[in-house]
């Protein structure tokens, strides 16, 4: 593993994903997103700026964590298919680097992407007068979700095809903000599929835990210790699911 | 094994020991074998044509030598190492078949990018850069897109990447397909001015005069086994052509190996 | 030659576009919103909103406002609310904070002869936030204007004005405060009424509030001769 390779390989993965018209379009959907919620806003007997947040921090989320999959899961089948991964891996570049490489670009665009909505939607909230600080701490679970949905995506499409990807990621994805609902599923499930459901929904990534909005919604603080097992979750998830990629990408043959 | 060959071996750029591919059966699609028993050895310095019928087994073996694909039996030693240890590779340039490269980037872009991945100093890479741009007559286009490249400027772009680590064994594969006669004349006097060099070179191909005209032997491929071997002077001297010798082999049943 | 199918599968599919546009238009498609409005079930709401749920306690709010507000439209007269309940169930199930939801809600079942229902609200909204003043105060007009309960109300009043507030609270406070006096006044009370007005008066000279120290000065007068007209027929008869 080389940090040079690595760093070569996250910046031209980068560069194409700039060029993206998948990352343009997303950036546009969440602008129009945030644009049909001032209108949507004004219907509500005045919660328009309640709306405006709750709508625009959805959508910066679920357009960042979206893409991330979108692109990840494309990623490394689409480094096999145009076989530009025979180009980098005949050179002294390890497979490790190689993943990482493409699974830091990866991450480094879902930043951009969060970043970049955050920052428009902040404006507008400061625009019509709302304290966006109290806001600021839902950006770095949201950002930790992205890296997540994106470590999984990349992990996924280093032994499976873009389809299976999608959907492996886009189901861990909402069963992880799902797991209470499964537990509580599970409870009033007969034996085996009570312990099986219960087994799933203590495995899976937790996305609930890295989601701040329904704790500021019921009225809960994010606690030094919730951030901290909040943060050590989500870091283990990307470790882990990267790790398994690289594993199964030194197994797969050109 | 005595001191003396064990020199021997480790003098030797390419060798290859029962080398088979069996790639596994997949759904809609039978096992299939792709190369059987391949025996190789090649020396420094030398240009090597491997020739066969598409589906021979060329693209496969030349994975094998870097490591992209595992054989299903035999060795592979490239300058007497593993081709899985990524520090082999230092010494290697390749040039696939058909070059899909990263086309946002620009034809100087590329080169900077190839030579990142063998962490050159980013003065020798610019050097490089420069230098083989120039090589293959292309610095006009050297901040144009790859995605704007005809499919020459593609082929001449790739040899400068495989070159941009100086490296001692080049593989081409595939290298004159696609390419309009002109093309193919410069490209021949790229590889004969790399032979010049002293590099070692190991090229895959279909197109005979090529091969006749720029390699010192050739081996031939026919279902994933190397039915035929020889060196191209021993060929010119005993009068026969390589096309002949070739479609002697191809149509031969179950080519049996022969050396002329 | 096979004919070119494209011009015409466009024309056919823009004539299709046309005329579901204009039938919607001319409104022989319209329905009845009340009939029209079915909220999600609370309960599936919840489990379906994946961690969105204050988006979609705000969706739910919208279509709540959508739907009391076309049948408003359509015919003042209307008081067809037959989903507020589940509606306004729904938006305070995915967010138990939604406060606007507690406070209009309560005036729309109120609208729709609910008086109960209205109170269940409010006092569910309580269960989540105890002491919410602006709950608090709401809970005292539905049970005084609604319910026709003058203890409840009062005492809900004396909840919303309890010491303690949030300087951005103080109006509530003061209201509730009147409103409760005013209350106590009505449900014969001199002493409370007494204590509150004397409280109110108070605070209103200290803030220079003369219009309402003003009132609270007259309303005290009027318990002192309330008192004196009691008292008086005692002392002359015996």
């Amino acid at each position: 593993m080389s940090a040079g390779h690595i760093m070569a390989l996250a910046h031209q993965t980068w560069r194409e994903l700039l060029r993206e018209r998948l990352v343009s379009g997303a950036m546009l959907a969440s602008v129009v997103i945030l644009l049909i919620a001032i209108p949507l806003g004004g219907l509500s007997l005045g919660q328009d700026g309640r709306i405006l947040a709750d709508l625009g921090f959805a959508s910066l989320e679920v357009t960042s964590v979206l893409l991330v999959i979108v692109a990840g899961a494309q990623m490394l089948p689409r480094e096999w298919e145009r076989r530009t991964s025979f180009l980098v891996l005949s050179k002294p570049v390890s497979r490790t680097s190689f993943l990482l490489g493409k699974a830091f670009g990866l991450l480094a665009m879902g930043t951009l992407l969060v970043a970049v909505q955050a920052v428009i939607l902040l404006f507008l909230l400061a625009l019509r007068g709302l304290e966006v600080w109290p806001l600021l701490g839902q950006l770095p679970l949201v950002l930790l979700q992205t890296m997540v949905a994106a470590s999984l995506a990349v992990g996924f499409s280093a032994f499976a095809s873009t389809p299976v990807t999608l959907l492996a990621t886009l189901a861990l994805y909402v069963t992880g903000h799902n797991l209470d609902s499964l537990q509580g599923l599970a409870a009033q499930l007969p034996w085996p599929s009570k312990t099986l459901l219960a087994v799933i929904g203590h495995i899976l990534p937790d996305f609930s835990l890295l989601d701040l909005k329904n704790r500021i919604i019921h009225g809960q603080s994010l606690t030094p210790g919730l951030a901290l097992a909040a943060v050590t979750h989500g870091v283990s998830w990307c470790v882990l699911a990267l790790s398994t990629g690289i594993l199964a990408f030194h197994r797969r043959e050109a | 094994m005595p001191a003396g060959e064990q020199a021997i071996v480790s003098e030797l750029v390419l060798e290859a020991s029962g080398l088979s591919k069996t790639y596994a059966a997949q759904i809609g699609q039978p096992a299939r074998q792709a190369l059987v028993g391949l025996d190789l050895v090649i020396q420094p310095g030398e240009t090597f044509g491997l020739l066969g019928p598409n589906g021979a087994g060329k693209t496969t073996s030349q994975k094998l030598f870097l490591g992209l694909a595992r054989p299903t039996r035999g060795t592979i030693r490239v300058f007497g190492q593993s081709p899985e240890n990524p520090d082999v590779r230092n010494r290697i340039g390749y040039l696939p078949e058909n070059p899909y490269f990263y086309q946002h980037l620009t034809g100087e872009e590329f080169l900077r990018f190839c030579g990142g991945l063998f962490n050159l100093p980013r003065h020798l890479v610019e050097a490089r850069t420069d230098q083989l741009l120039a090589q293959v007559r292309m610095q006009e286009a050297r901040k144009v897109q790859l995605k704007k490249y005809s499919k020459g400027m593609l082929q001449r772009v790739g040899i400068a990447q495989a070159l941009i680590n100086d490296p001692e064994l080049v593989l081409l594969d595939e290298p004159m397909s696609g390419l309009d006669p002109v093309g193919r004349h410069e490209f021949r006097e790229l590889i004969l001015d790399l032979k010049r060099q002293g590099k070692t070179i190991f090229f895959n191909s279909h197109i005979l005069s090529d091969v006749s005209e720029i390699c010192d032997r050739v081996g031939i491929l026919v279902e994933g086994r190397l039915a035929a071997q020889a060196a191209v002077d021993d060929l010119k001297r005993q009068g026969r052509e390589l096309e002949t010798l070739f479609m002697e082999t191809v149509r031969a049943p179950k080519a049996v190996a022969a050396t002329a | 030659m096979k004919p070119d199918l494209r011009p015409g599968l466009v024309l056919v599919a823009a004539a299709l576009v046309a005329v579901t546009t204009h039938v919607r238009a001319t409104g022989n498609l319209a329905e009845d919103p009340a009939r029209d409005y079915r909220p999600l079930p609370a309960r599936y709401a919840k489990l379906l909103a994946t961690d969105f749920d204050a988006l979609w306690a705000d969706m739910a709010w919208l279509a709540f406002l959508q739907h009391d507000g076309a049948i408003m439209a359509r015919d003042a007269s209307d008081r067809r609310f037959g989903a507020l309940e589940a509606g306004l169930q729904t938006v305070t199930t995915l967010d138990p904070d939604y406060l606007v939801a507690y406070v209009f809600g309560s005036w729309a079942l109120g609208d729709a002869d609910r008086p109960q229902a209205a109170q269940d609200l409010l006092e569910r909204g309580l269960a989540h936030r105890p002491g919410d003043r602006q709950l608090l105060y709401q809970l005292g007009f539905v049970r005084f204007l609604l319910l026709r309960d003058l203890d409840g109300a009062i005492s809900a009043f004396m909840a919303a004005a309890a010491p303690g507030a949030h300087p951005q609270d103080l109006a509530i406070v003061r209201n509730a405060m009147k409103m409760a006096a005013g209350l106590a006044e009505r449900r014969n009370d001199p002493n409370l009424a007494g204590r509150l007005w004397r409280a109110i008066a108070e605070d209103a000279r200290r803030r220079g509030d003369d219009r309402l120290a003003g009132v609270a000065r007259r309303a005290l007068e009027r318990l002192r001769r309330e008192r004196a007209s009691v008292t008086a027929p005692d002392r002359s008869g015996r």
